[in-house]
């Protein structure tokens, strides 16, 4: 397989253009072009993601140029789940061994490698870094007991503030507002956390009583409060003024979610162009255009859409997923 | 605190299918009988001391055997005492059960020829009927966990007849049982030979009612035990076919107490569930074994909501009998019920020494604070955090302890609990030496930590969770910084005074020491 990567990479120097799928070894792998470069996150103009093409490099941390998102991609040796960047940092929540689910969390410089590293419960499923890199959120899935609730699962979702090394393995604890009035609960999960430039405010979802609700915590005093309910995985934009979220649409079927943003003065909510279901936490290239990766067919791509419900969605990088801005803010 | 989501399991993908277990068809054996109650079982792995083999052949539903966890495969298997020919295997898995697994027989306990094989097993009870297979072992062969925890039987029942002849009677009752030493850790135990009509091969002894060991004299030492502590043995003989005795009448044995005369007291929490009722049971048994001076709890003692009437129906009636000599705290479960339950169960002398949910009391060179952190989880300091300022500074004892529900730092499932800070920053303020909590169901020894939980060997503090006194164990511990010790198993915390140094031992539920810690010298 690295000797069809090899060849193909020939191939897209040489100009072809190429997307095929090679059938080896009883599984399909897909080829793609690759740039021999190492990826850097503090290259600018570049968009850094996990390599979903189907083969041995896939799970890895990858990067394209903005101006061919198609074209050859960087590739390196980190594996992760979910893949985060901010000012030259990156977080890396891949899968760990162990006899129950269980995963790190990796935070890595420029060029990939490990400065910290904490191990963590469950499977990975959203990883954030405050715009400098200060502060470092993820969450993971814990599934349930099998006494009363075969099967469920809860979310934990985890803060580290790299300033002080103070780890919050679980906020579940910080004291909650629900609509203004003190909730405590045990039923309570939390995921998919953003944080403003300033290292003090961050947004996130929390479920309790069967209902979601978009928060806004402070992560100073450790207080949490309600803003709406039916707002998950929020992603904040540069700019600070804006929440891109998933709505849920409909209780079940095939397309529960439906991505919007919210504009936090008003509280006034914009259907994004894009009407498939996204169950990502997306991510703001500019205060005018989101990516986020669809999974469909067999395979997950990254596409784009504009951030005031205008246009229409665009595939940006095909065989992709966790789309992150390499020199974003604060670089 | 108590979650649905006790322990962990991976029940990914397609919704188990039903097990198809044969249904008897036509000729049933003659005189089928049940052949595996309190034979010798072997297994691959057992998951603790108090979870053998030996319990899921004991005629008990309510103890079982477990294997270690998240590995496959694993097997029990039952030696029927001679040859047999078996009908039926019942087997009652617990929440641990298998998806795929055999049943095998052996004549020779080496050589097994698989007689079922079930797959997509759904747990429950599987009644295997219609067989007939001659041997004289049955092994329960798990080769696929339907849960991220190993293979767990309530029970294993072995039907059928024994062909041959063979010896099926058990030999007579060990006489005579006494304690001929004792040490701080051991207890050395004889008895008088049992009689059996072809021969006696060797004795099981158990202690506080589980098998520890198996010895082929009249006699055993008991090691590796708590100091200070009675503990109740007896044996019983069993002969080459396996039978196996009735128990011996019983003796009490008491380790020797350990170094200095020191004051002891016991400390754990989240105790009482109605659901696991033998948990707590066990717990205040080795309470009792202990005899500590005062027994403290870090919250949560009663389920779900702490009232009145769970109070004196569950926990009342294990750990109630220390309850003259108890220093409590509640947890966010006595919270749920306003703290009612709490203060009525306990009255006001022991709730509310000093008019509100927290106080402090002294012994010896001891000052301890016993705090009620539920509100400070609320974002509630109030009046808590000035009475405690006054309290510690008018402070005149050598040494300072806390203990309440919600730890500031941990490894457990919750983790690190920022709006507990200011009750820990009194206590770095006041040069407190240790602090102990529940909350998450583990046990973990952290080194003294500062005020963002960085070790500080000189002025941090030292604490410890001690949540395992009788509700389910919670298992995933990521070990943050500073942690020396950690584990989920169920016991308490033997703490030892000595003057101005201190010391502690967790015990676990059958007896052994599963930690110690100190001696430490306060500062």
């Amino acid at each position: 397989m690295k000797i069809l990567i090899a060849l193909v990479t020939t191939l897209v120097l040489a100009g072809a253009a190429v997307f095929y799928t090679v059938h080896a070894a009883g599984r399909d792998v897909v080829v793609v072009p690759v740039d021999p470069a190492a990826v850097d996150l503090t290259t600018p103009g570049r968009l850094v993601f996990r390599n979903e093409a189907a083969g041995p490099d896939q799970g890895a941390v990858a990067s394209v140029s903005l101006d061919d998102p198609a074209g050859p991609r960087r590739l390196s040796s980190l594996r992760c789940g979910r893949f985060a960047v901010s000012a030259g940092t990156g977080l890396c929540l891949a899968d760990a061994p162990g006899p129950l689910p269980s995963a790190v969390a990796l935070v890595v410089d420029a060029r990939l490698a490990e400065i910290n590293r904490t191990a963590v419960a469950g499977v990975p499923n959203r990883a954030r870094l405050s715009p400098d890199g200060a502060l470092a959120a993820w969450t993971t899935f814990v599934t349930g007991d099998s006494y009363s609730t075969p099967g469920s699962f809860s979310t934990r979702a985890a803060m580290l503030d790299r300033r002080d090394g103070q780890l919050a393995s679980n906020i579940e604890g910080i004291v909650l507002r629900v609509a203004g009035e003190r909730h405590s609960a045990e039923d309570l999960n939390y995921w998919g956390v953003t944080f403003a430039a300033d290292n003090r405010t961050f947004y996130a979802t929390v479920s309790t009583g069967g209902r979601t609700y978009l928060v806004r915590g402070d992560f100073d005093t450790w207080q949490a409060e309600t803003l709406r309910e039916n707002a998950e995985c929020p992603s904040l934009s540069p700019d600070g003024t804006r929440v891109a979220f998933k709505k849920r649409v409909q209780q079940d079927g095939a397309r529960p979610w439906r991505e919007h943003v919210l504009d936090l003065a008003t509280m006034k909510e914009t259907p994004l162009a894009e009407t498939r279901s996204i169950d990502d936490q997306v991510a703001w290239l500019d205060d005018r255009t989101l990516a986020y990766a669809l999974p469909g067919d067999g395979r997950t791509d990254i596409w784009t859409v504009r951030a005031d419900g205008s246009g229409s969605p665009r595939l940006l990088v095909p065989h992709a997923s966790s789309p992150a801005l390499s020199a974003s803010a604060g670089a | 605190m108590s979650r649905r989501f006790i322990r962990w399991a991976v029940v990914l993908g397609a919704v188990p299918v039903l097990a198809t277990p044969l249904v008897a068809s036509g000729t049933a054996a003659a005189a089928e009988s049940l052949l595996s109650q309190n034979k010798p079982t072997t297994t691959s792995s057992t998951e603790d001391a108090t979870l053998s083999g030996a319990l899921a052949v004991d005629g008990s539903a309510t103890t079982r055997w477990a294997s270690a966890e998240g590995a496959d495969p694993q097997w029990i298997a039952v030696d029927l005492g001679g040859p047999a020919t078996v009908t039926r295997v019942k087997l009652s898995w617990e929440a641990a059960y298998a998806e795929d697994y055999r049943v095998e027989t052996s004549n020779d306990g080496t050589t097994w020829t698989t007689r079922k094989t079930v797959t997509g097993g759904d747990g429950g009870t599987d009644e295997i009927a219609g067989l007939s297979a001659s041997g004289r072992y049955v092994r329960v062969h798990g080769t696929k966990r339907a849960t991220a925890y190993g293979y767990s039987l309530w029970e294993l029942e072995v039907y059928g007849s024994r062909t041959g002849g063979g010896d099926v009677t058990p030999p007579t009752a060990p006489t005579g049982l006494a304690v001929t030493a004792s040490t701080t850790d051991s207890v050395t135990l004889a008895w008088q030979a049992a009689q059996d009509d072809v021969g006696v091969t060797g004795y099981e002894v158990l202690r506080n009612g589980n098998v520890v060991a198996t010895s082929a004299t009249t006699g055993y030492a008991d090691t590796g035990l708590a100091s200070g502590t009675t503990f109740t043995y007896t044996v019983r003989a069993r002969d080459a076919a396996g039978n196996l005795s009735s128990a011996s009448a019983p003796v009490q044995a008491s380790t020797q107490p350990g170094s200095g005369n020191g004051i002891v007291l016991v400390v754990a929490g989240d105790i009482a569930k109605r659901e696991v009722p033998s948990e707590h049971t066990q717990t205040a048994k080795l309470v009792e074994g202990i005899k500590p001076q005062h027994v403290l709890t870090v919250g949560d003692n009663q389920y779900d909501n702490g009232t009145l009437e769970e109070y004196l129906t569950y926990y009342d009636k294990t750990w109630g009998k220390f309850k003259a000599i108890t220093r409590p705290t509640p947890g966010n479960h006595e919270w749920y019920d306003k703290l009612n339950g709490y203060k009525s169960y306990f009255g006001n002398a022991i709730a509310t020494p000093q008019g509100k949910p927290y106080y402090s009391w002294e012994i010896g060179d001891w000052h301890f604070v016993a705090l009620d952190s539920d509100p400070l989880t609320d974002g509630v300091t109030g009046d808590q955090i000035t009475w405690l300022r006054q309290d510690l500074a008018s402070n005149t004892k050598a040494c300072v302890a806390g203990y309440w529900h919600h730890p500031r730092f941990n490894s457990g499932q919750y983790g690190d609990l920022k709006p507990i800070a200011p009750f820990w920053d009194e206590l770095l303020k006041a040069k407190a030496d240790v602090v102990f909590s529940g909350h998450d169901h583990h046990y973990e020894r952290i080194k003294p930590l500062n005020a963002s939980g960085k070790v500080d060997e000189a002025n941090g503090i030292r604490s410890a969770i001690v949540g395992i006194g009788g509700d389910n164990l919670y298992t995933q511990i990521k070990p943050r910084v500073g942690v020396e010790k950690s584990f989920a198993k169920h016991g308490v915390m033997k703490l030892t005074l000595s003057g101005r140094s201190y010391s502690w031992e967790i015990i676990g539920i059958d007896g052994k020491v599963l930690d110690k810690a100190g001696p430490y010298t306060c500062r």
